[in-house]
């Protein structure tokens, strides 16, 4: 894992012109327009992070939800705004080291203005505490007009939490692309939910999350869409694949549609199998052993959705863990 | 002329005089008083009074559709229309006969059907069954009469498939059931024409609850068609049926569906299959008519070998809600599967899709695909998909896909260009999007299913 401290050191972005890393209190001093808008829904110790009108961080900025001490908690909550055609790279590590009485986080609102751009790595590594079990995040994220979101989500260590993710896509012509993949052994329990809300003209969402699941781990991943009346012209993609290789293992997987309007382009799928043995016929007949040729088929089902990884600086670290991971399944 | 039935007469009939119905609204007293007036066995009516005592129990589905103004308070639970049951319809009531004539129903059985029953409002009016097959030792009765024919084998397998604690509408349906067809076919008999049965609501506020036992024994097939249909009134009436097929090593069961009740019936209908060995379940399921639908036909492959098809459509229109789908559990290694749905929605009708595939631990060598397309003819309706997987197997396949689209602009202005209106081309396009079901209807039922279609669409 790369240090995430250090990270923040070298980016941070509260040390640019404009940018304002502060708690909500100290943020509405500073630009009283968001007073109203803010104040009737978050606590004032809200942790928020500003990026001002048109400004770019390509440098990724992370959050680093860490519960080491009790004490180094400041908020359950995060508030990330985008300004008016800004770029924010963002990735949120969800680590947590110490069993505590209580969980670090419990959402994070980004707010994505007219033209803004968001590239956005999810990345959990939430080990298995029994307190945590059934606890809930969410994610949401909220798209004016033109506004673009990049998500990734990658999961590779959960135990038993709640990873909701919703997209409200506001104005027209918004986009969320959301690609990732999971992969669980042993006795990992996943739930994924994600909800994409399309409520304005020329909207589009794309969604590919696939995964692995082995030894005795349970997946459940359920994705939904909701068109509104309003959202004419809007394009829908979906896909689930998950690759199954545990003899005990559970996949559930829901992808659902609500549609309340024609002029609509709305695709979803899911898929749920083993290795094809055809494959594994073809490389056993070119003198590879199951297990090698195993490991090449299951390597080649994440090579296409690592590559969009490629603009994160924390790829290396996630290939480094993903092979550690897929040495334990193989 | 309309030779399956289907294509009803929604108009009020002339209304008939019941020989005997029981008070609006539920209690012991009027499940007793069903009881007893078909004479029925001591273990049956602990049945429904227990059935009853479940229902009341069991809370309202709380998913779904909007079935808050059912009243169960304002319905006849039981309504019968004559004394006798007859094999000629000379014996029936003349007003009755007309409605089937009118339907068409008599045409279709002089033409292409094996056997026929019809149910008029709670009990069984016609039923006939052609020579040939009952020579060969096939069974079909209406579903009272197989209890008292065959008291043994009714109780072995009678809620073996569906028990009343399965839900609140198969314990309703457990504790006033009436009607419906039983249904045997003995060993090696391939029944090659449908048999068919044809149920009809005159009355308002009123429920039927028939119950159908089919049972395919060993390497035996049958096709079973059932169609439904009601005049309109103000007042909502309730359809809740219960469906249990047995389908036998070998066997082949192929249970079609053409439901167009009028838009005041509320039509909450479980149905469910047991495959065996080696054995073909199929529910081709249509859609047409009903205020509200809830339906999701079932099969349960419990041994190697055995497959299932689910073929599904659903047209939701003005004020309807369609809310179809269906559920396939592979609970054997070696079964397969395969789910197709479509359906249409236009005028503000609503159509939901709710649909599950479940490989039990255990069933290797799985096959399943699961697709649904939905069509939405305007800005005003509404297509909802809730498909599910569940897999706990690691060999198993399965695959879902699902669409939700307008009608293909390039489509229609190509069929326009060929001189058909607007309308026709519409018609065209979507008996196109159907075909999956059509061409698994018999001949007959495939043009009335079309004709059906494009007066829908073409409005008139």
């Amino acid at each position: 894992m790369k240090d995430i401290a250090r990270v923040k050191k070298e980016n941070n972005p509260g040390k640019r012109p404009g940018v304002v890393v502060s708690a909500l209190q100290d943020f509405i001093l500073r630009y009283p327009d968001y007073a109203d808008f803010f104040k009737k829904k978050y606590a004032q110790t809200t942790t928020i992070l500003f990026v001002p009108k048109g400004m770019r961080i390509e440098e990724d900025v992370a959050f680093h939800l860490l519960e080491q001490k009790k004490d180094r908690i400041y908020s359950r909550k995060i508030i990330i705004i985008a300004e008016e055609y800004s770029h924010l790279k963002t990735c949120v590590t969800l680590i947590v080291e110490t069993v505590a009485s209580h969980w670090p986080i419990e959402s994070i609102d980004f707010f994505i203005r007219t033209g803004a751009q968001l590239d956005f790595l999810y990345d959990d590594q939430v080990p298995l505490f029994s307190n945590r079990v059934g606890e809930r995040f969410l994610i949401s994220f909220y798209l004016e007009s033109r506004a673009c979101v990049n998500c990734y989500v990658s999961i590779l260590d959960d135990i038993a939490i709640q990873n909701n993710f919703e997209f409200f896509l506001l104005g027209s012509h918004a986009k969320a692309n959301i690609e990732g993949f999971y992969l669980m052994a042993d006795c990992q329990q996943l739930q994924l939910r994600v909800a994409l809300h399309h409520e304005a003209r020329y909207t589009e969402s794309r969604l590919a999350i696939n995964g692995i699941v082995a030894g005795n781990a349970d997946v459940f991943f359920k994705g939904a869409v909701f068109v509104s009346k309003e959202a004419q012209c809007c394009r829908v993609a979906q896909k689930n694949k998950t690759l199954l290789v545990g003899d005990t293992a559970t996949v559930s997987s829901s992808p659902a549609l609500e549609i309340l309007n024609n002029d609509v382009c709305c695709q979803h799928g899911s898929a749920v199998g083993n290795l094809d043995e055809n494959h594994l016929f073809y490389l056993q007949a070119r003198g590879m052993s199951e297990a090698q040729a195993k490991k090449i088929l299951i390597e080649g089902f994440f090579d296409f959705l690592l590559k969009t990884l490629d603009n994160h600086g924390l790829k290396e670290d996630l290939l480094r863990r993903l092979k550690v991971k897929m040495r334990q399944i193989l | 002329m309309d030779i399956a039935g289907f294509c009803m007469d929604k108009k009020k009939c002339d209304l008939l005089e019941y020989i005997y119905k029981t008070q609006k609204g539920l209690s012991s007293h009027v499940v007793c008083q069903i009881s007893e007036k078909k004479n029925e066995p001591g273990w049956m009516t602990d049945f429904r009074l227990k059935a009853l005592t479940l229902f009341e129990s069991l809370p309202m589905p709380k998913w779904g559709c909007d079935i808050s103004s059912l009243d169960p308070s304002d319905i006849h639970f039981y309504l019968k229309p004559t004394e006798q049951q007859g094999n000629s319809w000379d014996t029936i009531p003349p007003k009755i006969k007309k409605t089937f004539e009118k339907l068409g129903i008599l045409e279709a059985e002089h033409r292409f059907l094996a056997g026929l029953a019809t149910q008029y409002e709670s009990e069984v009016i016609y039923k006939s069954l052609m020579e040939k097959w009952k020579n060969k030792g096939v069974i079909f009765l209406d579903t009272g009469e197989g209890l008292r024919q065959y008291p043994e084998l009714f109780k072995r397998y009678f809620a073996s498939v569906i028990p009343p604690s399965d839900n609140k509408f198969a314990a309703l349906n457990s504790a006033v059931w009436s009607g419906g067809s039983f249904i045997i076919v003995p060993k090696g008999v391939h029944i090659d024409m449908p048999l068919q049965a044809y149920f009809r609501i005159d009355a308002s506020s009123f429920g039927q609850f028939e119950r159908t036992l089919i049972i395919a024994q060993e390497g035996s097939s049958i096709e079973y068609v059932e169609g439904c249909s009601a005049p309109v009134y103000k007042k909502n009436s309730l359809h809740s049926a219960v469906v249990e097929v047995i389908a036998l090593s070998g066997s082949k069961v192929r249970y079609t569906t053409i439901q167009n009740w009028s838009d005041n019936i509320y039509n909450l209908v479980t149905k469910r299959a047991f495959a065996y060995k080696d054995a073909q379940v199929e529910w081709i399921d249509g859609n047409f008519g009903s205020k509200v639908t809830m339906k999701y036909p079932s099969i349960v492959l419990k041994e190697s070998g055995a497959k299932a098809q689910i073929i599904s459509i659903s047209v939701a229109k003005a004020g309807q809600h369609q809310d179809a789908g269906g559920k396939i559990i592979h609970e054997a290694p070696h079964t397969s599967s395969n789910f197709i749905s479509k359906s249409i929605s236009q005028d503000g009708g609503r159509s939901s899709f709710r649909g599950l595939v479940k490989v039990a631990d255990g069933a290797k060598d799985v096959k399943a695909s699961m697709n649904c397309d939905a069509l939405l003819l305007d800005s005003i309706s509404r297509s909802d998909t809730y498909p599910t997987i569940i897999v706990k197997e690691k060999s198993a396949d399965v695959g879902h896909e699902a669409s939700v689209s307008k009608l293909d602009d390039e489509q229609l202005f190509y069929i326009q260009s060929r001189g058909l209106s607007h309308q026709k081309a519409k018609a065209l396009v979507v008996n196109g999007f159907i075909d999956a079901f059509v061409s698994k209807l018999p001949m007959e039922y495939a043009v009335e299913i079309n004709r059906l279609i494009a007066s829908d669409i073409e409005g008139f």
